[in-house]
């Protein structure tokens, strides 16, 4: 069954759904502290916001903190999108833009900041080659980054790499005690 | 020819759900066992989920059976394991030779498997026990599997008094290649916990000296022959 079909449970501290008598954990509240040092990354220039995933809120919920123009959020599981938009319902500068990432990117502007955190992605490898589409000079990109500052599948020319000390509870996608916080500043 | 059944002490073990196709495969201990169970679409099995940013999840699935050949006398010839098919064949299987275990099924058998290192490939290096089935249409999912056995299987059937075979995905798991796309590759099949022994695990044994032409039956041994199948009558040459 494809991930925006999972029937998602929603708690405090997690987000999951369970296939096969295992639980999958889509997002986690122990990850605050990457969520908030990659929205402030993406926001250091301020302007407009280009969020790819809401997942729990946590990181819109930073950007939100920054000090911008505006913030744009694509998400395509029908659950979190009501989620995203009752979220958004006193946010003025907020746009929910529902569906896959790739298939509304036609539709989006250009970005001073993206952070792209997507779930079970069929799209994952065209994520570097659409961004110079998405971005503005001078955009800072993050994204969510399940490996080292060495083997980083998206790594791209010029990335450098925040090393961050997390303590992950038990989960199924991120077992490291470091998480190296990709940051790509885009066309200089 | 002589028929030996699992016993209900088989059953699966599986990993953890892992970020890395390392951390699923090459562990010394899985993350639980299912040693009650009458059926499992993933009797063997390799799993690969997506996950967050790029990344993948995997699990690995691998069956112990056990039996019991302590009856077993004289000089084995050949040794069949029949495995009853349940839905799921997209992967492959092969059986290669457990460390016997004592009592009940536990999450450190996972890699107890003759020959093999956490790491390696088990293509090589484990000990094999049968035939490798590519799945597909090869395996059948509402019948009896049968995998020949090897020479190993077959001298172990004549020597011990119990043997384990631990079956495993041959494509991904003995070879050591993580999947590249994301699915279930599986053979699913039925334990001895199945009602009944009409689909249990077995292992045909064909013991050496059986089946041949009887040319002679000497007259003070007539009375010993108790039945001859009308197809085997021609086979009789001479009745003193």
């Amino acid at each position: 069954m494809k991930y925006v079909d999972q029937t998602l449970t929603f708690e405090s501290d997690k987000v999951y759904y369970v296939e096969q008598d295992t639980e999958f954990q889509v997002m986690m509240s122990w990850e605050d502290s990457i969520m908030k040092a990659s929205a402030d990354y993406i926001c250091e220039g301020g302007g407009d916001i280009l969020e790819i995933g809401f997942g729990m809120g946590i990181s819109a919920g930073y950007i939100q903190v920054n000090s911008i123009s505006s913030h744009t959020i694509v998400e395509n599981h029908p659950q979190v999108i009501k989620k995203a938009k009752a979220w958004a319902e006193d946010k003025p500068n907020v746009t929910i833009v529902e569906g896959d990432w790739y298939e509304v990117k036609d539709s989006l502007s250009t970005y001073d900041g993206i952070f792209y955190d997507t779930w079970a992605d069929d799209n994952v490898e065209s994520f570097t080659s659409v961004l110079p589409d998405l971005t503005k000079p001078g955009a800072r990109v993050t994204w969510w980054n399940n490996f080292t500052d060495t083997d980083d599948v998206f790594y791209t020319e010029g990335t450098t790499y925040q090393a961050l000390d997390v303590e992950p509870v038990d989960n199924i996608y991120f077992t490291k005690d470091i998480y190296y916080l990709p940051k790509m500043k885009f066309n200089g | 020819m002589a028929d030996i059944y699992s016993g209900t002490g088989d059953g699966k073990v599986q990993s953890l759900i892992s970020p890395t196709w390392a951390g699923a495969r090459d562990t010394t201990a899985g993350g639980s066992v299912l040693d009650s169970v009458v059926s499992d679409g993933n009797f063997v099995a390799v799993q690969r989920f997506g996950s967050r940013g790029g990344g993948n999840t995997y699990r690995v699935h691998r069956s112990f059976l056990t039996f019991d050949v302590s009856s077993i006398t004289g000089t084995v010839e050949d040794v069949t394991l029949n495995i009853y098919g349940y839905s799921g064949n997209d992967g492959s299987i092969w059986g290669v030779k457990g460390l016997n275990f004592i009592g009940s099924l536990t999450i450190f058998q996972f890699d107890d498997i003759a020959g093999f290192s956490t790491g390696n490939q088990m293509w090589g290096y484990a000990t094999q026990y049968t035939e490798i089935n590519t799945g597909g249409g090869n395996w059948s999912t509402s019948g009896y599997n049968s995998l020949s056995g090897t020479s190993d299987l077959r001298d172990d059937v004549q020597s011990e008094s119990t043997i384990t075979i631990v079956m495993t995905d041959y494509s991904y798991d003995a070879r050591n290649i993580a999947p590249t796309t994301n699915g279930t590759y599986n053979c699913g099949g039925y334990y001895a916990d199945n009602t009944g022994t009409s689909k249990d695990p077995y292992l045909s044994i064909k013991m050496a000296g059986y089946g041949h032409e009887i040319n002679t039956v000497a007259a003070v041994s007539i009375g010993k022959v108790n039945t001859v199948a009308t197809a085997n009558i021609g086979k009789i040459n001479t009745v003193d």
